[in-house]
């Protein structure tokens, strides 16, 4: 048994040793400044007024004003067409990428995922002057141009998750599936779609919540003429109005709680355990 | 648990610790000789060899000048910062984090930040430049601006705390050839002189406006009060009232913002909103040139630019004519003025320095840099402004080619170089022997503006501008009169040099036949004429009642949902609601079923 000198002389010498969980103080600090703090701005900000005091203002200001509420379901509805449009495009797309049988190399995956290593501004312009000359201008389409430039931003979200998904699917029991009879529209329910629910939530994350924040694509294809909940926090920030632009701030956090829960129970019903990807 | 917290507490310590260190090196880096600038983006001159700037940034310009004239400040360093909206300087200053000398914001939001305390009182004695060479035409619209210092009680004027720095109007720039016109081009310049226009069915899907909100209200502002406007300018037409009297009135109604304007205001807006094409903040003034659009609510500055591009080969296939109208019913004129936030430890070396620096922005010489490049109106008039408007739109300055080998610090030695002159007669070129030809020689006085030099080698190359005040003024060419603008501040030249002559003025005559210069292309969109100008009001910040307009604005700026979307997003709601309660009800069931198998299996 060690002297109580001895003890005390150890713990001091381990403040300058370096341990293997020192390693996490980076992440911590990262976490700290760029996660922790921020949200604990927002929220102040949420629940404060102008002067700093405790309030309730900028909730009811939210909920009693129409043309916030509109905003939010158009960004909702903007954002569930997006989610759907992309996982109907991407679902088969990435089941026959990740198919051994249909695609024997990894050229075609690398050129659906390019786009995604230009910046989204630069693609937007481009995508805009492209939309023009094809006739469906933001002017007269909004709606049409927005959902294209949204699609086409938020597909390679879509296809790696389900890529991914699709490459762990287990043959063996889709083979068994069949051999016991099932048509192949059963064995697509039955074995193939459970085993992706992971890869479609992930998907659905990653598409849903960042279409309904984005402006900038909203704003350029549309001509101004869809305003996005993202457009409107930052009206209200570039107009000083930092407690209603938090509060919306909030709203969006809230909403991306909720469909991080949407996610984590879907991962429980899978048996299996596997966790979802991203 | 325990060990996330000490986790946490080894990061507080860190951050706790590293904070003050941060602080520290900084404040050793700003020593007392720092002038720090906040200004907006690409709104000064600088260095750009390529589109040939090839002087220095006007900073360092500024650093040199100060090292060398001024021993005492021999550590001077310049810290230049840019930023992209009024409100982001205000916030600036608002969190208390800004530790800048000088700030550019525009007009109404100087006024905010005087209203709020916020601003040091310049000392003009220090600026003579600014006294002497800013026109004073344009600065009196500064003197008018008072805002009521909140703090101290008083009511103070803007003069006293802004330099001017640029200004410009608020107007409409359009193609009047736009291919998706209806009316031809005549009609379209007629129709440009009311703001109606852009509530017009003939322009539908053409215009694009600001998606900025002061900008598009004062528009829609100006559209919701024609009558009284148009009741007004028929009045001071007539003689009824003049002009000082006519532009206060006018200003009373460009500074309403009760509620009633501001319901009125937004009933427009949502009429206007099915008539555009789209609104934007800066890609308006690029759409116009590649043809999206056909009318643009601009200012003036951007409008310039986007003439500039429109008309040079290199950028369109085909150049075309843009042009820029200001309503005439009235509209809105604009600046850009530095002033100084307050600072507890400001040294008095920053303070004289912010002033040596505000003094050399104003020397004619230097402003004259900064309009080349940026390409907005600079506050600044004189003698090196004026040499740059007569090189822009004179049409007496004629470009003449010079050798390469030039050197522009030689000065007029430069036409010894040149061995024939050609200019066209009835369409023939004529040679004439560069000795015996002198622009200003009185036995030649009709010179063809187009003419050029030719050296016996036959090298062509560069081109240089020549004024020269004997050159033929054909019919198209209009008389433009500057004086209103460059009174007072002239030396080597006389008032009456201020009178130009361009075709770069289009002059408008509405039906009753009387010339009203109300549109044109780039020289009237930078230098509007006087009457224009008393046409103008300046918009003030909308005080408290900012709120109200910005709910208003957000009103605008949500549409409901169109009807099939609304059909849309309820089937697909309800088929998700279906969907998950369809797989709940089966688990149950199958879990049920399988509870039934399990109790018949084991009956204990």
């Amino acid at each position: 048994m060690k002297s109580k000198t001895e003890r005390k002389r150890n713990r001091k010498a381990s403040i300058f040793h370096f341990r293997r969980r020192d390693l996490c103080i980076p992440y911590a600090l990262f976490l700290v400044l760029f996660v922790i703090i921020p949200i604990v701005i927002i929220l102040f900000y949420a629940f404060t007024d102008a002067n700093g005091n405790f309030s309730f203002n900028s909730l009811v200001s939210f909920f009693t004003t129409w043309s916030k509420i509109n905003v939010l379901i158009t960004s909702l509805f903007i954002a569930l067409q997006t989610t759907i449009i992309c996982l109907l495009i991407g679902y088969p797309l990435a089941y026959f990428l990740a198919s051994k049988k249909y695609n024997k190399n990894t050229v075609l995956i690398t050129l659906f995922i390019a786009p995604m290593w230009i910046n989204f501004v630069l693609r937007t312009g481009a995508t805009r002057d492209l939309l023009t000359w094809m006739g469906i201008n933001g002017g007269n389409y909004p709606y049409l141009a927005t959902l294209i430039g949204m699609v086409y931003n938020y597909l390679p979200f879509v296809i790696l998750p389900l890529y991914t998904a699709m490459l762990k699917l287990d043959q063996s029991q889709m083979e068994a599936a069949a051999d016991l009879g099932a048509n192949p529209w059963q064995v697509f329910t039955h074995s193939i779609l459970p085993q992706s629910v992971p890869g479609i939530m992930s998907a659905f994350l990653m598409t849903f919540m960042p279409t309904m924040s984005s402006y900038v694509i909203s704003d350029t294809l549309s001509e101004g003429k869809i305003t996005l909940f993202g457009n409107y926090i930052y009206l209200d920030f570039t107009n000083n109005a930092w407690n209603d632009g938090s509060f919306m701030a909030f709203i969006m956090l809230v909403l991306v709680g909720l469909s991080m829960l949407l996610n984590r129970g879907g991962e429980k019903t899978d048996e299996r355990g596997s966790s979802g990807l991203w | 648990m325990k060990r996330l917290g000490s986790l946490f507490l080894a990061c507080a310590l860190i951050a706790g610790i590293g904070l003050p260190l941060t602080s520290c090196s900084s404040s050793s880096e700003t020593s007392s000789q720092t002038l720090r600038l906040l200004n907006w983006e690409d709104y000064i001159y600088e260095q750009d060899i390529s589109s040939g700037y090839t002087a220095d940034d006007l900073v360092d310009q500024f650093v040199d000048y100060v090292k060398e004239n001024y021993p005492q400040y021999s550590n001077v360093r310049v810290v230049y910062d840019t930023t992209d909206t009024n409100e982001t300087m205000y916030n600036e200053l608002m969190t208390g984090k800004s530790e800048y000398d000088l700030i550019c914001p525009s007009d109404y939001m100087i006024q905010r930040l005087l209203s709020q305390d916020l601003l040091e009182p310049l000392d003009m004695d220090l600026i003579p430049n600014y006294q002497n060479y800013a026109s004073k035409r344009i600065k009196s619209q500064l003197d008018n601006i008072t805002a009521h210092n909140s703090v101290t009680d008083t009511d103070e004027s803007l003069s006293d705390y802004a330099v001017g720095y640029m200004w410009g109007t608020l107007g409409l720039l359009f193609n009047p050839n736009y291919k998706n016109f209806t009316v031809d081009a005549e009609s379209a310049i007629d129709d440009m002189q009311s703001w109606s226009v852009l509530w017009d069915e003939t322009y539908k899907g053409t215009i694009s406006i600001k998606d900025s909100m002061r900008d598009t209200y004062a528009a829609a502002l100006m559209y919701t009060y024609d009558e009284e406007l148009t009741d007004l300018r028929e009045q001071y037409e007539s003689g009824e009232l003049d002009s000082d009297t006519y532009n206060t009135l006018i200003s009373e109604i460009f500074n309403r913002c009760d509620d009633e304007t501001i319901e009125l205001v937004e009933e427009s807006l949502n009429s206007l909103k099915k008539n555009i094409f789209g609104l934007e903040v800066d890609s308006g003034k690029e759409d116009i040139v590649t043809g999206k659009i056909g009318i643009n609510l601009a200012w003036s500055g951007d409008a310039v630019y986007s003439i500039d591009q429109a008309q040079d080969p290199e950028q369109v296939s085909n150049p075309f004519e843009l042009c820029y109208a200001v309503p005439k019913n009235g509209a809105n004129i604009w600046f850009d003025g530095w002033v100084m936030p307050k600072l507890e430890n400001r040294s008095q070396e920053q303070y004289e320095l912010a002033h040596l620096f505000l003094n050399f922005i104003s020397d004619p010489y230097n402003a004259a840099q900064n309009m080349d490049y940026i390409g907005y109106t600079s506050f600044i008039a004189g003698d090196e402004i004026l040499e740059l408007v007569r090189d822009w739109y004179d049409i007496r300055t004629n470009l003449i080619w010079y050798n390469e080998e030039y050197d522009e610090e030689e000065d007029d030695e430069e036409y010894e170089y040149y061995d024939y002159v050609y200019y066209l007669e009835d369409n023939q070129e004529v040679e004439v022997d560069y000795d015996d030809c002198h622009f200003e020689s009185e036995s030649d006085p009709d010179f063809n503006p187009k003419l050029y030099a030719e050296f016996s080698d036959g090298t062509e190359a560069g081109f240089i501008g020549y004024y020269n005040e004997r050159l033929i003024i054909d019919d198209d060419i209009e008389e433009v009169d500057l004086t209103y603008f460059f009174n007072d501040t002239l030396t080597e030249y006389e008032d009456s040099d201020a009178i130009f002559y361009s075709d770069e003025y289009l002059p408008y005559e509405d039906e009753s036949g009387e010339a009203n210069i109300c549109v044109g292309r780039q020289f009237f969109t930078q230098y509007p004429s006087e009457e224009t100008i008393i046409r103008c009001a300046v918009m003030q910040d909308y005080g408290s009642q900012n709120d109200a307009i910005l709910k208003m604005w957000e009103d605008f700026k949500s549409d409901p949902l169109p009807t099939w979307a609304i059909v849309v997003f309820s089937i697909e709601i309800a088929a998700i609601i279906a969907v998950v309660i369809y797989y709940y009800a089966r688990r149950h069931y199958n879990n049920k079923v399988r509870e039934n198998i399990k109790k018949s299996e084991n009956p204990s």
